[in-house]
């Protein structure tokens, strides 16, 4: 365990600079940006704005965090350091433990700077104790199933053009923007227009932003839960199994 | 073809990289410019090329001042740097019909004259790949034919075998032998003092911003002279008894950090045999006995008579 | 190994065509960055449009779409630039900069070469975004030959922008400052969109939105669209526009040369 700890802390040494504030201040930029720019156009009934799109905000900074995920595990895979790792007598998922932390670390952080900004423009925790740590929870276990797949991605694919020019990043940037976009966490569904509202209602980023909205308020749907949790749980057993094996993989 | 006269630079107001140098290459020869790194060659050649301009001082480059013509300089000469500085992301030949014509060639002359440099150079195989996938070797090949598109009058070829493997070093002498049959003026910078020894027509020597040497190769050897003898015993304990058997011979030193003793050896073999005849006698188990050339160091030891760092 | 070709003379227009044609060689050998540089500001448009364009009709009784397409044709042009002044300071690395400075070419070639590569760049984008918004429901009021202005506002945008980016990359160390410039500069962009509408921001957020070089330039090309008065708008931006070249230009040229000395 003290190469996961090594190897972790290097990890944080190494991006403290650049990274973690990076995250910190995204993810207070984008919900003030989003904030500004919609709460007055957008009707969330009688929630506050702020209440309304904090969820989606937190959602929007692990995808962003997750593409920065891949190019980190494609450096380490083909870095003369990372190739180094794989002689010594460490642990193959070691590297791999490392970055799920740091990932998990970044994503705390994250929420922090989140809620502290929330709080500023009004949101507040409405459910209590539990809830507010199932929220809490349930942000921790969405960040790791996407930090899974994206260190599966940038560990598999790392010999390839496409993800060693950090393009597939920038690849994943849209389709990431569209469901962050068009979900229900940033606007209720009948606000989309009505053909598209179906789509809206029942994607993953909807489904999950609805269950972290109901923990804040304090109350959620069964059937919500249950889908949330699904996929949540989902994509860190396929994405976990898919990470490890890349990891494990010599040429 | 190339002069400079009392050239300063001082970077930041604090970081005198020159400090007065004076020196003339003329037309058509080549010019080594020795020095360790950080003495202030690039800095030279930088100022020669028009990337610097000198804080006090003047350069002339083929008739114009740096300063004043920098356009005409710009026209006259070609530049290699220790970085090659090509595009990577464009093939071989498409680096040297891109200089070519930013130089004034029209496209067809440009491709016309790529095609007889990358002949000449031997990369027929490579021309057509990003230079991003060529090993140092192929690279420097390009960037030194790339300097040449256009056959300058004065070519600056900063370190331009270094890091290379012997084979491809000899590549780039025979290429600067070439160019200054034909009528070229070279300066070039290096390291080594056999690079600069098998290239130059003329030797200067850089230590902290100043010429501390100028000269052929000749008479730079002379200066410093000869070859050294050099002998290293198996059990560093020994050192001391070698030292008794060659101390009278002229300059001889010890030197207990390396366990080496050297004798300068100005009759070349016949003072190695000496050597060699003493420490025969006194029956010591040797490491290493060898003659060899004078280095870097210790031409500027002769020189300066103190050690460069 | 004298040539005897013959050399013509240093050409201002020559040389950036050659500069241009260079980074629109490294663009085409990089089709992902480009494809997703010009679809990028497309999938925006219709993500936004989705989202805000049904609450904005019932707000303003406007369709969005005339404040979208601007907004999103122009931060397109201003990502754009941005990626591609980030590969600035990779070419410094190189000592590619200096090599070319040393040739026989015009000091303000290799900056007035990557402008025209953007501007053509932003030219694709913003055709395509428009072409696009006319789908999304866009029309052309004042007439279909507004769309000719309406395209090249962009690319006026991305040179001017390319230049106050490459002054601010030939001299910092890091892309920090670049990346903040960028941020700032896209939420003005959005920030003029008209969705939010300006009515509805407090008084100080108003003066803030309105005084910005974002502003006129997105509301003429609105006007263009709409068919109403784009003169004043169209006055304020080419003031902005003249003022921001005037002072980032010669701090580009300057930047360069500092950086190929170094």
């Amino acid at each position: 365990m003290t190469a996961v700890a090594a190897l972790t802390e290097r990890m944080i040494r190494i991006t403290a600079r650049d990274d973690l504030p990076f995250a910190i201040l995204a993810t207070a930029g984008i919900f003030g940006f989003f904030n500004f720019a919609l709460r007055n156009v957008i009707d969330t009934g009688q929630t506050n704005y702020a209440q309304y799109i904090l969820p989606v905000i937190i959602i929007q900074v692990t995808f962003l965090g997750a593409l920065s995920t891949v190019d980190r595990a494609a450096h380490d895979q083909r870095s003369g350091f990372g190739i180094g790792i794989r002689t010594l007598p460490v642990p193959v998922v070691a590297p791999l433990i490392a970055r799920m932390l740091y990932c998990l670390l970044r994503g705390v952080l994250a929420l922090l700077a989140a809620l502290a900004v929330g709080y500023l423009f009004g949101f507040r925790m409405g459910g209590g104790f539990l809830y507010t740590a199932a929220f809490v929870i349930l942000v921790l276990l969405f960040t790791l199933a996407l930090s899974l797949g994206a260190d599966a991605t940038g560990t598999g694919a790392a010999r390839s053009a496409i993800v060693r020019t950090g393009a597939s990043s920038q690849l994943l940037l849209i389709p990431q923007m569209l469901l962050v976009m068009l979900s229900t966490g940033m606007a209720p569904a009948d606000s989309f227009p009505d053909w598209l509202q179906s789509f809206v209602r029942y994607q993953p980023v909807s489904q999950v932003t609805q269950t972290l909205q109901g923990f804040a308020a304090g109350g959620v749907s069964v059937s919500n839960l249950a889908t949330s949790l699904a996929w949540c749980l989902g994509l860190l057993v396929v994405f976990g199994a898919l990470a490890v094996r890349m990891q494990r993989r010599t040429e | 073809m190339i002069e400079l006269n009392g050239v300063a630079k001082t970077f930041d107001g604090a970081i005198h990289a020159l400090q007065d140098v004076s020196f003339s290459v003329p037309t058509g020869t080549v010019c080594g410019l020795l020095g360790h790194n950080g003495a202030g060659k690039t800095t030279a050649i930088k100022i020669l090329s028009t990337l610097l301009r000198p804080t006090s001082g003047h350069a002339i480059v083929a008739g114009y001042d740096v300063v004043r013509d920098p356009d005409r300089v710009r026209e006259s000469i070609g530049t290699t740097g220790q970085v090659t500085a090509l595009d990577w992301e464009l093939t071989g030949r498409e680096n040297l019909v891109l200089f070519g014509r930013l130089r004034g060639m029209r496209r067809k002359d440009a491709r016309l004259r790529a095609d007889v440099l990358i002949d000449q150079f031997d990369m027929e195989d490579a021309a057509d790949r990003r230079v991003i996938t060529y090993s140092i070797g192929m690279m420097r090949r390009i960037d030194i034919a790339a300097a040449l598109v256009v056959s300058p009058k004065v070519l600056f070829l900063d370190e331009p075998t270094t890091g290379l493997d012997p084979r491809s070093r000899r590549a780039v002498w025979d290429t600067v032998a070439s160019l200054s049959a034909q009528g070229a003026t070279v300066l070039l910078t290096t390291q080594y003092l056999e690079e600069a020894d098998a290239l130059s027509d003329s030797i200067v020597v850089i230590d902290h911003g100043r010429v501390i040497a100028n000269g052929t190769a000749e008479e730079l050897k002379r200066r410093v002279g000869f070859s050294y003898c050099t002998v290293s015993p198996v059990n560093p304990a020994d050192l001391s008894k070698i030292w008794a058997a060659v101390a009278d011979l002229k300059d001889a030193q010890s030197d207990d950090e390396s366990n080496t003793v050297s004798v300068p050896a100005p009759d070349g073999v016949v003072t190695f045999a000496e050597v060699f005849r003493r420490v025969d006698q006194i029956d010591v188990e040797l490491a290493d006995i060898s003659l060899r050339k004078p280095s870097l160091d210790e031409v500027f030891l002769h020189i300066t008579g103190n050690v460069s760092t | 190994m004298t040539t005897d070709a013959a050399l013509r003379k240093s050409s201002l227009a020559v040389e950036s065509f050659l500069f241009a044609g260079r980074l629109l060689t490294h663009w085409r050998r990089e089709p992902v960055m480009t494809v997703q540089a010009l679809l990028y500001p497309t999938f925006l448009l219709i993500a936004y449009d989705l989202l805000v364009g049904k609450s904005i009709l019932k707000i303003t009784g406007r369709d969005s779409i005339y404040g979208l397409v601007p907004t999103c044709a122009i931060a397109g042009a201003m990502f754009g630039a941005l990626t591609a002044s980030l590969a600035i300071r990779v070419e410094l690395d190189w000592g590619l900069l200096p090599r070319l400075w040393v040739l026989p070419v015009k000091r303000a070639s290799a900056l007035t070469g990557r402008l025209v590569a953007e501007a053509v760049r932003t030219l694709a984008g913003s055709i395509i975004v428009t072409l696009v918004g006319v789908l999304l429901g866009l029309r052309f009021e004042g007439g279909w030959l507004a769309v000719i202005p309406f395209i090249l506002v962009p690319v006026a945008v991305a040179v001017v922008f390319s230049t106050v980016l490459i002054a601010i990359a030939v001299r910092s160390k890091s892309s920090m400052a670049l990346i903040l410039v960028g941020v700032f500069s896209v939420s003005a962009v959005f920030a003029s969109s008209g969705a939010p509408p300006v009515e509805t921001l407090p008084s100080w957020a108003r003066l803030l939105v309105q005084f910005q070089p974002m502003y006129p330039t997105v509301q003429y090309m609105r006007a263009l669209a709409e068919g109403g008065p784009g003169l004043q708008p169209l006055l304020v931006s080419l003031i902005w526009a003249l003022a921001l070249t005037a002072v980032f230009g010669p701090l580009a040229i300057r930047g360069y040369r500092a950086a190929a000395g170094r």
